[in-house]
């Protein structure tokens, strides 16, 4: 519902030229499109809109910049107080990575939890922040604008699926990934993204970044090798794939995790052990 | 190996002079590698033993190589007797695990060459200087007829070709005599004393020892190798040489003599050689491994003719050589009756080596003899000891370990943040992975403080993987591996000793009533045995080469 303020030609003028720059419109191009008005005209409306929500005011390289907010969006910041106002500047300023009740604290220099709570629900029912929680800090609220999606940092990218690591997926991946370079060795990173796309394993798009991390874990399993023929990373298996198993590791001692503990003398012994044991045991 | 006096490997060695030589022997072996170097009243005095089973014990190590006298200079005038001192060879002792190894490898090296005979000779002669240490060259005779079940008489004069054979082989060599100058002992360098510098007088005693272990090493070396008259001179093809010969070497008479009959030469078998061909071998196999059974046929006939020019045991690479002498060398192989895979177009084969991108054969253009082709022994045994670690880490920490691990190896310091996205793991898992790793010695970590109270809020902790490090640590850790397996089957035996003395005895009834058990101990006794044997060809990756 359309706020009642009345508003001057002028400020009507105003919102008209920013509707056409839905980006913003820096300060001396505004003045340029209000020909025939004074500065302090421009001012005083100016100063109208933006304490009725109608305007937002950006920081670019270029200096100040003025941006339009429709009416219906105005309504939403209706009634808000000072602190209120406060909180959601923090929160915007945190952009996508979002920020946590503490450091929120700090930055707005309130001081009450409980305030802070109550100012953080009233925007939520608002639409205008939501929360969000990370991979790194699972207990941990961050609160970001409503329309902003978060940060890889927190959702963890392609590898996560609602704030859990997905290994089955990522062994799907790297399985399809394997059997490509397998059946055409020397492939580029182009190639296996087009090939993964057209399989269409996942809802998610996978992009040639999270390809190429795929690649490389099969680099670090020793399962491939990377080549390089004119200038550019071809794949092929490796020429030496890495032992499942040698003489070390199929004895007891090669897999024990207290083999430094180990004496002749001591509480874990050779003559004692309970995995020699097992192992004897045929 | 040779700085190698770790505490698993001297209970390692310990246990195998136990078990091969008897518990005085243990007693002493084991003072001995505690301490160092004794006297006699030294031994006396700390083992307790009496002076005969002193003596006798003392006799013993000698004979099989496990310690090695050295009797001291003393000053002319002196009244008292010279004093020996023993100092225990460690590596010798450990190397007695390797003796079957080495008799399969003399099966293997002699069986095209001469004959089916000369190969159960030169096995005799091999298995004999194992079984008994140091033997005189009469002495070899006697045991090879023996094994052979022949009159001595009948078989000296192929025994002492076959002999010539080894000892020209480098298989067999001279033990060497009591008078050598006493090696400098090994100190920690922890131990140094620091600030007070030693005397002149000690500098200068150290110079003159220095100097006479120079001298030693060059006469010992000239003639540790060197086949005595006595063993050329019954063979006609040698004695005419030797006639030839002995005008040149006239400077030599005094030695000649002595070579026949003043002190009889004692030999024994010569691991350093044997530990060399083992090294080929383990570089040929991963030369297959990587590449094809070509490509370790080539690598074979480089090494074989090269062989030669090899002065030390760890040569970073072969001699090289050109393409006309390998196929020279690969001619020979095949006509000596060695089993070396058919090649059918040698140059292809060697175009192929020229674009390894693992470089464990290498090229080099510009001689006279065009394109000259080398192996890299330090490459290949490097790759070998590299695809075993991972190996490692792959079985103790699974998949994801092994991709932090790789990651750390190849991309240098990261923090954890960054191994986890690299590895693609769940941040809990690369945490406890990481430090499962560290506590394994198979990383280490840095703390980078940003503040001067090194606050743990206010540190970067990076992680990274230091090779060498690792590879040590996985050596020590395989020495101590194999301590256990063989305390585990000292331990079988005597839990079971009724058992196996009765099973020595042939002893049918006791047989069957403990069936199962006998079974169970004949199991257990295999597979830790063949275990032993299969990490001993391992260790030496790690320790030996």
């Amino acid at each position: 519902m359309a706020p009642k303020t009345e508003l001057s030609p002028l400020e009507e003028r105003i919102l008209k030229v920013l509707r056409g720059h839905p980006e913003g419109l820096a300060d001396e191009d505004l003045n340029e499109k209000l020909e025939g008005t004074t500065s302090e005209g421009r001012v005083e409306a100016i100063n109208k809109l933006l304490s009725i929500h109608r305007l937002s005011i950006l920081q670019t390289s270029a200096g100040l910049a003025y941006k339009g907010i429709e009416a219906d969006e105005a309504l939403r910041f209706k009634g808000l107080t000072q602190d209120d106002h406060l909180v959601y500047q923090a929160i915007k300023d945190a952009g996508n990575k979002g920020i946590w009740t503490k450091e929120l604290r700090y930055k707005t220099g309130l001081q009450q939890q409980q305030q802070v709570t109550k100012i953080l629900k009233n925007l939520e029912q608002r639409s205008l922040v939501k929360s969000v929680k990370g991979i790194m800090h699972a207990s941990r609220k961050l609160y970001m604008l409503y329309e902003l999606q978060p940060a890889k940092e927190l959702t963890g990218g392609a590898w996560y699926n609602k704030n859990n690591f997905d290994k089955e997926f990522v062994d799907v991946i790297q399985r399809l990934t394997y059997k490509f370079i397998q059946d055409f060795p020397e492939s580029s990173l182009d190639e296996i993204v087009n090939f993964l796309q057209e399989k269409q394993v996942s809802t998610e798009v996978l992009d040639a970044k999270d390809i190429a991390s795929i690649v490389r874990t099969l680099d670090f399993e020793g399962k491939i090798e990377i080549v390089d023929r004119d200038d550019v990373d071809v794949f092929r298996p490796a020429l030496l794939a890495i032992p499942e198993t040698n003489p070390f590791t199929s004895v007891p001692c090669g897999v024990c995790p207290v083999i430094s503990e180990c004496t002749p003398s001591g509480p874990i012994s050779p003559a004692t052990c309970v995995y020699f044991q097992k192992w004897l045991e045929f | 190996m040779a700085e190698l006096v770790h505490p698993e490997a001297c209970q390692l060695a310990t246990l195998i002079v136990e078990e091969q030589l008897g518990p005085i022997c243990k007693e002493i072996c084991a003072l001995l590698l505690r301490k160092g170097y004794q006297t006699l009243f030294e031994l006396a005095k700390t083992s307790g033993c009496p002076r005969a089973e002193l003596y006798d014990a003392l006799l013993v190590l000698t004979q099989h190589n496990c310690i090695q006298p050295f009797v001291l200079e003393q000053e002319e005038g002196a009244k008292t007797s010279p004093q020996t001192v023993f100092q225990p060879d460690l590596l010798a002792i450990l190397h007695r695990l390797r003796s079957a190894r080495c008799l399969l490898h003399i099966a293997d090296t002699w069986k095209g060459t001469n004959g089916q005979d000369e190969t159960k000779i030169a096995e005799a002669i091999v298995e004999g200087l194992l079984e008994n240490g140091r033997l005189t060259s009469q002495q070899i005779y006697r045991n090879v007829a023996g094994k052979l079940g022949c009159a001595v008489d009948d078989s000296t004069k192929a025994t002492k070709k076959l002999l010539c054979q080894l000892i020209s082989s480098h298989y067999v060599e001279r033990a060497p005599p009591a008078n050598l100058t006493l090696p400098k002992p090994a100190i920690h360098p922890d131990a140094m004393a620091k600030g007070r510098g030693i005397s002149a007088v000690a500098k200068a005693q150290e110079e003159q020892a220095a100097n006479l272990r120079r001298l030693d090493k060059v006469s010992y070396g000239r003639d540790r190798f060197r086949i005595p008259s006595d063993l050329r001179l019954d063979d006609g093809h040698s004695a005419a040489e030797s006639a030839l010969k002995r005008q040149k070497l006239s400077h030599s008479a005094s030695t000649e003599a002595l070579d026949m009959g003043t002190d009889p030469i004692l030999w024994r078998v010569c691991y350093e050689e044997f530990n060399r061909s083992f090294r080929h071998a383990a570089c040929i196999a991963m030369i297959s491994q990587a590449r094809d059974e070509e490509a370790a046929a080539i690598a074979s006939a480089i090494l074989t003719k090269t062989r030669h020019f090899e002065t030390r045991l760890k040569e970073q690479e072969s001699q090289p050589l050109s393409a006309a002498m390998i196929k020279a060398s690969l001619e020979e192989m095949m006509q000596s009756g060695e089993e070396v895979s058919p090649i059918h177009d040698v140059d292809a084969v060697l175009r192929e080596i020229e674009r390894d991108d693992l470089e464990m054969m290498t090229s080099s253009t510009g001689g006279p003899d065009g394109t000259m082709y080398q192996v890299q022994l330090d490459t290949c045994i490097n790759l070998a000891r590299l695809k075993t670690i991972e190996s490692i880490v792959g079985a103790r920490f699974g998949l994801l370990g092994l991709r932090i691990w790789r990651a750390l190896f190849l991309s240098g310091q990261l923090e954890q943040k960054t191994i986890q996205d690299m590895a693609i793991g769940d941040q809990k898992d690369t945490r406890q992975l990481l430090y499962g790793m560290l506590k394994g010695g198979f990383m280490a970590v840095t703390e980078i403080p940003k503040s001067a109270d090194r606050a743990a809020s206010r540190t970067f902790y990076t992680w990274r993987v230091r090779r060498d490090i690792v590879s040590e640590r996985i050596g020590l850790d395989m020495v101590h591996s194999m301590f256990n397996i063989a305390s585990r089957l000292h331990t079988e035996s005597l839990l079971n000793l009724e058992l196996v003395q009765q099973l020595e005895s042939g002893n049918t009834t006791i047989l069957k009533t403990h069936r199962q058990q006998v079974s169970h101990l004949t199991g257990a006794r295999d597979l830790l045995e063949s275990s032993l044997f299969r990490m001993d060809e391992l260790n030496s990756v790690f320790n030996d080469f």
